[in-house]
């Protein structure tokens, strides 16, 4: 168990290790996008919030909060701005609590805005990145090590959030989950919602094979089904760059069989799937010193 | 919603029955879906969050004139506000034979002037 704790660490963290310019780079475009999708979804579900009236299904802190107070009055739009301010000056490294104030008025503003019933999964990554952003910055003042541990952490936790949903996929309906006759239920679930939004709904080539072979849609699923359950590869360097590749085609694969979009996870997985490291040794390399270990500051660079 | 695979689904679709005589005909009787009555009502054109409706509707226990005045929120678009609509729930189920089935049922009506949700074949309670 501490041999893989050892593993888990060089493999994620890597305190020890020098930091190249290609890690910063990567950190740097995470954060922005972090921060820019927090921003932009607080305002514009703010904007939304102003027309419910009620709590349907309490999540989160709404649980134990009435948080209809966030539908009046422009309280959200306040929030919003609250938020935009907190992840501007977490950005601008004016202080090391902004990344937690704005996690915790994002959750305000997340709750309230889903408060009807459905529950989204796709600002999900975007808050639990915001998160970890502000444990790390909370937790580590120098800026190597601040940046190491955010990254590393995102790795950990949306390999693991990949891996524990095919677990669950297998505990909540045993080893038949992947029937095609089951994918049969969900393109006819979003054929209605399509139906709902649109009047109309022509599916396309892969889900008329699958409407006419359930084999392929067995096929598909237990495809998607392998691909959670080896998420946890994203832990080691060695696996990461060709899961994270798979898990981008496992979600173009949903959004065509069932018309679900994940575009926010597509893209920040992007961003951390990318072999920069490689490909900055392959096409770069030589041409200057690509590593240095940055000079412990009061704050972090 | 992928974590127990196989289980029955239920969402909404809102249909303008504005050229029916007497909306009080209709109840909560399961209508086929080639004899929907009324004109579809596509959610996207009027800014209406369709997932928010579907799990409205399939998520409230109880309609009470609170949960009724906010599901009429959801329809306080100028273009709606002076039709007659009526929100009906649709339910699949994956069959024994391995086929799946849907069934469209009206669930609550929308009118100008009032809300209600339709009972079953013997009566409606207005709100």
């Amino acid at each position: 168990m501490r041999r893989f704790g050892e593993i888990l660490n060089s493999n994620l963290f890597a305190f020890d290790e020098p930091e190249r310019r290609t890690e910063v780079l990567r950190f740097r475009i995470l954060e922005i996008f972090v921060v820019a999708w927090t921003i932009q979804m607080c305002w514009v579900w703010g904007a939304y919030i102003q027309s419910i009236g009620e709590v349907v299904l309490p999540l989160g802190i709404a649980q134990y909060v009435d948080v209809s107070f966030m539908f009046d009055h422009g309280v959200s739009l306040v929030n919003a701005a609250l938020v935009t301010t907190a992840g501007l000056l977490g950005l601008a490294r004016k202080g090391r609590w902004w990344y937690s104030v704005a996690i915790l008025l994002f959750h305000l503003q997340y709750v309230s805005r889903y408060c009807l019933g459905e529950i989204s999964h796709g600002s999900n990554l975007v808050g639990m990145s915001l998160f970890l952003l502000a444990v790390s910055r909370v937790a580590f003042r120098d800026p190597v090590e601040f940046r190491r541990f955010a990254v590393g952490s995102m790795y950990f936790f949306i390999g693991l959030g990949y891996t524990s949903a095919a677990m669950s996929k297998l505990l909540g309906t045993g080893i038949r989950w992947p029937r095609g006759e089951h994918l049969w239920m969900w393109i006819s679930e979003r054929q209605t919602d399509l139906i709902s939004r649109t009047a109309e709904f022509t599916p396309n080539l892969l889900q008329e094979m699958i409407i006419g072979d359930a084999s392929i849609g067995t096929l598909i699923l237990t495809f998607g089904l392998l691909v959670e359950l080896f998420g946890f590869l994203m832990w080691f360097r060695k696996t990461r760059y060709f899961i994270i590749p798979t898990i981008i085609t496992m979600h173009f694969g949903i959004a065509m069989t069932m018309n679900i979009r994940f575009d926010l996870y597509v893209m920040q997985l992007i961003i951390l799937g990318i072999p920069v490291e490689a490909i900055h040794r392959r096409f770069v390399a030589g041409r200057s010193s690509s590593t240095f270990r940055a000079e412990p500051t009061g704050e972090p660079a | 919603m992928f974590s127990q695979a196989g289980r029955p689904w239920t969402r909404a679709i809102v249909r303008d029955i504005s050229g029916i005589d007497d909306p009080r005909t209709l109840n909560r009787t399961p209508i086929r879906i080639d004899s929907l009555p009324g004109e579809s009502v596509p959610l996207d054109r009027y800014g209406i969050k369709q997932n928010d409706l579907a799990n409205f509707v399939s998520k409230t226990a109880e309609w009470t004139p609170g949960r009724l005045s906010s599901l009429r929120g959801m329809f306080s678009v100028p273009d709606l506000e002076s039709r007659r609509l009526l929100v009906m729930k649709v339910r699949g189920a994956l069959e024994t034979s391995g086929s799946v089935s849907v069934h469209l049922t009206p669930f609550i009506m929308i009118t100008p002037d009032s809300t209600w949700v339709l009972s079953a074949p013997a009566g409606a309670e207005r709100r």
